[in-house]
């Protein structure tokens, strides 16, 4: 990859990371999300096997109780479990002199199936499963008692 | 931890594939000299016992999916994630008596196709054909990816070469020994897949602390340990209906109840299933431990062989090598046999070349297995989705058939329309509910519409159907016409 000039002296540039994956839909600032699972990719404008990266959540834009979700040299890292409601997450290099700037804050937001459409669905699915049972259940006791 | 220093040795996962690959191919050939004839090569002669018809129906079911998919539905979905796998075994549970009463109404069958066209009719018969066989192909290349994709995870092997090693093993013991190779190989390979999974359970849960894991899953990830995620309760269902269908409709099972003896298929079923259940818990559990182990998943489709291979060393990264190589061949085998058998008998000896001779069928049987290998690794090739993806979209598909074969089977009143109606509708709406809503709600969806249909057309237009239709050997008597027609 051809680095511009600038970036390599500068020295900042370098050690920038963004977000490459989810990408965000046009006009939208947030990733919608209707699972509570992500699969989050990041990149630097010069990539490097041997670079470690530090991964953080937390429920506000701000960062207050920010969780460390990883540090390593992955630059991938699928996230699950997440309740529903606003995730944001950031990602940075990191090596203990001197670590570099975050990246832009990626907002997550989760809106699992509304409860009453859960409800309404297991009922179709718990008389879906007692009908199945039923007839073969039933099928196979007059089956049997054919045979008999 | 990084995902990338956990691999075996390449060399030494070559030498495994390859110590294998000879082994199940010996030994296909080995068991295949017993099928003399084409009934004994789709069929191994009707005559399998109690303990080679529970190993191979128990082998079957574990698939590469169940090694790699229940640890990404615990890791995805959490507690009723690693349930909602689990659900898949109710389908042999339920599949046990019916195998007892396909014995009984179609003594001379060879494929679930057959029952379809003697029971419903031709139209029926190519729309369940075709749902079938899409079916199949996807289960098929999502297992062909599953072998690529573990064996990179695990040994560094390329996802090509990995995948078209382990398809092409599976066509070549497969063509040397049909139905009698899938059955000996699959009990050898049931034994090694229950002892590596007990093992690999029990090393585990010595290596974690179960306080710690729940803890950190509550930290981190609250919503896997919340038992109203509404992702998670969905997806019990729709696994369960996908399992039903599966079982019910795909001609894996349907051969197996012709291949078992009479008196001992409903047992074996039953068995298989207790067999099975514990099975994706204890894979799904696996992948539950990751976070408290600092491991960080990079590929959600190897997430379960990752994390064991992480807390065995590589001596663990060896024995789920073994497991998943063994769930796979003992799969890829069966499917392969099952749709070379659908397509040879339904297709060809019924619609093309009634007259056909054994010796056709069986030359024939052979290309048809070549052709699906090459079929399904022209479609492996390029990895385009995950697995989960694949695998489910052929739900809503198959769900739509649960319906129309268990009301066939036991109902007089059920009829040619309502199943023709409730495969076609139960499949075009499931799809839609599959990108509209999610995947979590396709086969449910479908099921329910399937079973609606079913009652409504059986209610309005009772059919009045004669069982004794069904027993082709008696039909074969009175003509010579191959397809069903009243």
């Amino acid at each position: 990859m051809l680095i511009p000039l600038s970036a390599q002296t500068s020295g900042f540039s370098l050690r920038t990371v963004e977000f490459i994956e989810p990408t965000l839909e046009d006009g939208a600032t947030a990733i919608n999300n209707t699972t509570g699972h992500v699969d989050l990719v990041w990149s630097t404008q010069a990539p490097d096997p041997k670079i470690t990266y530090e991964l953080a959540s937390a429920p506000t834009s701000e960062f207050e109780a920010s969780v460390t979700r990883y540090q390593g040299v992955d630059t991938r890292s699928f996230v699950s479990g997440l309740p529903g409601g606003s995730h944001y997450f950031r990602v940075r290099i990191l090596d203990s002199e001197n670590p570099g700037p975050w990246s832009r804050p990626l907002e997550v937001d989760v809106n699992y199936v509304e409860r009453s459409q859960v409800k309404w669905l297991m009922a179709l699915g718990t008389a879906c499963l007692i009908a199945t049972t039923l007839i073969i259940v039933g099928g196979s006791l007059k089956t049997r008692k054919e045979s008999n | 931890m990084d995902s990338a220093n956990i691999t075996l040795n390449q060399g030494t996962g070559w030498i495994l594939l390859a110590i294998f690959s000879i082994a199940w191919i010996a030994l296909g050939i080995f068991w295949g000299r017993k099928a003399k004839d084409h009934e004994g090569f789709m069929l191994a002669g009707r005559n399998v016992g109690m303990a080679l018809g529970a190993a191979t129906a128990m082998a079957t079911w574990v698939t590469s999916n169940t090694i790699m998919l229940a640890p990404q539905f615990a890791l995805k979905m959490g507690i009723w994630g690693m349930l909602a796998y689990s659900t898949a075994s109710f389908g042999l549970f339920l599949f046990a008596p019916m195998a007892f009463r396909i014995r009984k109404l179609l003594p001379k069958g060879f494929t679930s196709g057959d029952f379809v066209r003697l029971r419903y009719g031709k139209a029926v018969w190519v729309c369940f054909l075709l749902i079938s066989i899409i079916y199949s192909m996807a289960w098929l290349v999502s297992m062909a990816m599953a072998g690529g994709i573990v064996l990179q995870t695990l040994s560094g092997i390329d996802y090509i070469y990995g995948m078209s090693v382990i398809l092409g093993v599976c066509v070549l013991y497969t063509l040397f020994g049909g139905l009698f190779a899938v059955i000996g190989t699959d009990f050898v390979q049931s034994l090694i897949i229950l002892i590596g999974i007990v093992v690999v359970g029990a090393v585990v849960l010595t290596k974690v602390d179960l306080p710690t894991v729940y803890n950190d899953l509550a930290t981190t990830q609250p919503a896997l340990l919340d038992v109203m995620m509404p992702v998670a309760l969905l997806a019990l269902f729709n696994n369960m209906f996908f399992g039903f269908g599966e079982v019910f409709h795909n001609n894996v099972w349907w051969s197996r109840a012709f291949a078992m003896r009479g008196d001992v298929s409903h047992k074996a079923f039953f068995l298989s299933g207790c067999l099975w259940f514990p099975i994706p818990i204890a894979a799904g559990f696996i992948a539950l431990c990751a976070g408290s182990m600092g491991i960080n998943v990079t590929d959600i489709d190897g997430v379960g062989p990752l994390v064991a291979s992480q807390v065995l060393g590589p001596i663990g990264a060896i024995v789920v090598f073994v497991v998943v190589f063994c769930s796979l061949a003992s799969s890829i085998d069966s499917l392969l046999a099952a749709t070379s058998d659908l397509i040879i008998q339904d297709v060809y000896h019924k619609m093309i070349a009634p007259h056909a001779s054994d010796a056709q069928l069986r030359i024939l049987g052979s290309r048809i297995i070549i052709g699906l290998g090459i079929v399904t690794w022209l479609i492996s090739l390029p990895r385009l989705a995950d697995l989960n993806m694949v695998l489910f979209l052929s739900g809503p598909l198959v769900a739509s058939a649960i319906f129309p074969i268990i009301c066939g089977l036991y109902w007089k009143k059920a009829n040619r329309t309502g199943a023709l109606i409730a495969m076609l509708l139960g499949s075009a709406i499931g799809l839609y509910a599959y990108f509209a809503i999610g995947w979590f709600v396709a086969s449910l969806i479908s099921a329910a519409i399937s079973v609606l249909t079913m009652l409504v057309s059986s209610l309005l237009a009772p059919g009045k159907f004669d069982w004794s239709q069904l027993d082709e050997s008696k039909l074969e008597e009175v003509t010579a016409e191959p397809i069903h027609k009243s």
